[in-house]
């Protein structure tokens, strides 16, 4: 299928019945394998054991839409670590789906300490944009970009508590990761929201200090508040100042693929298919007016 | 390994927030127990102080209950009043867990068990859910059944389940079970059942004696079990 340009939809099992209602809102769909996989864990022959009917289902969105991966398993951020079986696992996985792009975060989530197995953080945790964090991580880019011919994006985070005296502000942090470690960036809009709220900061200063013309590709979610802090929980429809952030992204990243519309699978007998598709039109409609011919070539 | 130990301490701390107050009250300890640079061990002390670290603690507790509300919602449903102090204790037991959601079910439901027989842990059929789930569980993650030596043999979806009252009905039960009303009264099960469970919950009675032989691979051929082994929940070696 030729490389998708547009509007697309994080995939999860809930959906199922809009690919059927809706399939004009979507170019493209994207997929969290990890999340349709049974990790035996490391080392343990046929590791990675596919639940059969989220498969199919998948199986058969790939005949209709190109297909893009959404990693949540590399945990590019964990220091002295690399899980070359997952790597091995995408790589298998790409041969089948002929994924246009992959991409995960730039965060940790596994560990591991000295002879025992890994564990899971059971939360992104944000790494410090130090040079240290900086060197391993373009050296696990440039090695996922060498092993597989794919683009690969690396995706910001929230984060709820700040890191002090970091070497590099977000911005530069990211730049030297994607120049350097041959990647591009996967702008989330709502974790820059999110980070925003919670850090008391002017989103739109913080877009400034990206440069955008490595954005591939941008999620849009909608969250909630708890505790008195704003949540990337994926729970509904973008609040306005994504919508904001996207129009003012959109005519300033050139080399920008697609926009995905991000909702967790708990929160859809909520909202409905309904507003899910009133996203993506929305979506589509800014798109439209935006897009260039360098976007669709 | 610098990086590195800074990473394992972060992960601790927002892995229990009583590590998380301790290493604030003394930074010492947070020293004695990672190698970090003087810039990290103020990092963590800063990150300690913000109120984003509170979010940090719910977001790992939320996060690794999750798998086990999915895979055993009904014993979650019967414990609920106790439920996040016995968590809370498993978590003490197993500071760490894998990114393996089986291995911690798996886990949990043993440290139950154990509660329950050691510590009298006791809830409205807590017994029975824990091996309904169980079996359930088992068939899930693909754990083969017990490895038995004889001709006949249980199909991979399919295990012998052992409750005190009756299987379906508690199943039925538990669907709308609530804690705070009273529990419901539900007939003995009177005997062992064959669970199968492909795409729902299908239960079959059977004599304590098949049960007991067709798990310990005794069962000789001349007492097949030609209806069970028509309905494919008995395999027969001899057979294949
Ligand atoms: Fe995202």
């Amino acid at each position: 299928m030729k490389t998708p340009t547009g509007i697309g939809l994080m995939y999860n099992m809930a959906l199922d019945p809009y690919f059927d209602l809706y399939p004009e809102t979507i170019d493209y769909v994207e997929i969290t394998p990890d999340i349709l996989l049974q990790d035996k864990g490391p080392g343990q022959p046929g590791r990675f054991v596919q639940a059969p009917r989220e498969w199919d289902t998948v199986r058969r969105l790939a005949r209709r839409w190109p297909m893009v991966a959404h990693h949540v398993g590399f945990s590019l951020g964990t220091d002295g670590y690399f899980d070359e079986e997952y790597l091995e696992n995408v790589i298998q996985m790409h041969r089948e789906f002929g994924f246009h792009w992959h991409s995960d975060h730039l965060s940790y989530s596994k560990l591991i300490e000295e002879g025992q197995p890994e564990y899971n953080t059971c939360l992104a945790l944000p790494i410090p944009y130090d040079s240290e964090s900086l060197e391993m991580l373009i050296k696990k880019t440039r090695y996922i970009r060498s092993r597989i011919d794919l683009p690969f994006f690396i995706e910001n985070n929230v984060y709820f508590t700040e890191i002090p005296d970091e070497e590099f502000t977000e911005g530069e942090f990211v730049k030297a990761l994607c120049t350097r470690g041959d990647c591009g960036f996967l702008l989330d809009l709502h974790n820059v929201y999110v980070n925003a709220v919670n850090f008391n900061f002017d989103p739109i200063a913080f877009i400034d200090s990206l440069d955008l013309s490595m954005v591939e590709e941008i999620h849009i979610a909608g969250g909630d508040e708890i505790g008195g802090m704003r949540m990337d929980s994926h729970s509904g429809p973008c609040p306005e100042v994504v919508w904001e952030l996207l129009d003012y992204v959109l005519p300033r990243a050139p080399r920008l693929r697609g926009i995905t519309f991000e909702v967790d699978e708990s929160y859809l007998p909520l909202i409905g298919f309904e507003s899910v598709a009133r996203e993506l039109q929305r979506a589509r409609a800014l798109w439209d007016l935006h897009k260039t011919p360098s976007h669709v070539a | 390994m610098s990086l590195k130990s800074y990473q394992l301490a972060l992960a601790a701390i927002v892995a229990s927030p009583q590590k998380g107050k301790a290493y604030a009250a003394d930074p010492a300890l947070l020293e004695a127990e990672f190698e970090l640079t003087p810039a990290e061990r103020d990092r963590l002390l800063y990150m300690l102080q913000q109120k984003g670290m509170r979010i940090n603690y719910m977001l790992y507790q939320t996060n690794r209950m999750t798998p086990l509300s999915i895979f055993m919602p009904y014993t979650f449903k019967v414990l609920r009043p106790q439920l996040l102090g016995i968590v809370q204790q498993f978590w003490k037991v197993y500071p760490k867990t894998a990114f393996q959601f089986k291995e911690e079910i798996v886990l949990f439901s043993d440290f139950l068990k154990e509660k329950i027989d050691r510590d009298g842990l006791d809830a409205p059929f807590l017994r029975d859910v824990i091996r309904l789930e169980d079996g359930l569980n088992d068939i899930r993650f693909g754990m083969q059944p017990p490895a038995a030596p004889g001709i006949f043999s249980l199909h991979p979806a399919v295990r012998v389940l052992r409750t005190t009252v009756d299987p379906q009905l508690l199943a039925e039960a538990m669907v709308t079970y609530d804690h705070t009303a009273a529990a419901p009264l539900i007939p003995p099960a009177g005997g062992p059942f064959l669970m199968r469970y492909i795409t729902r919950l299908e239960l079959f009675p059977v004599t304590a004696a098949l049960a007991a032989a067709l798990e310990q691979g005794n069962l000789p051929e001349e007492s097949m079990p030609q209806d069970l082994v028509d309905q494919g929940l008995v395999l027969c070696g001899a057979l294949q």
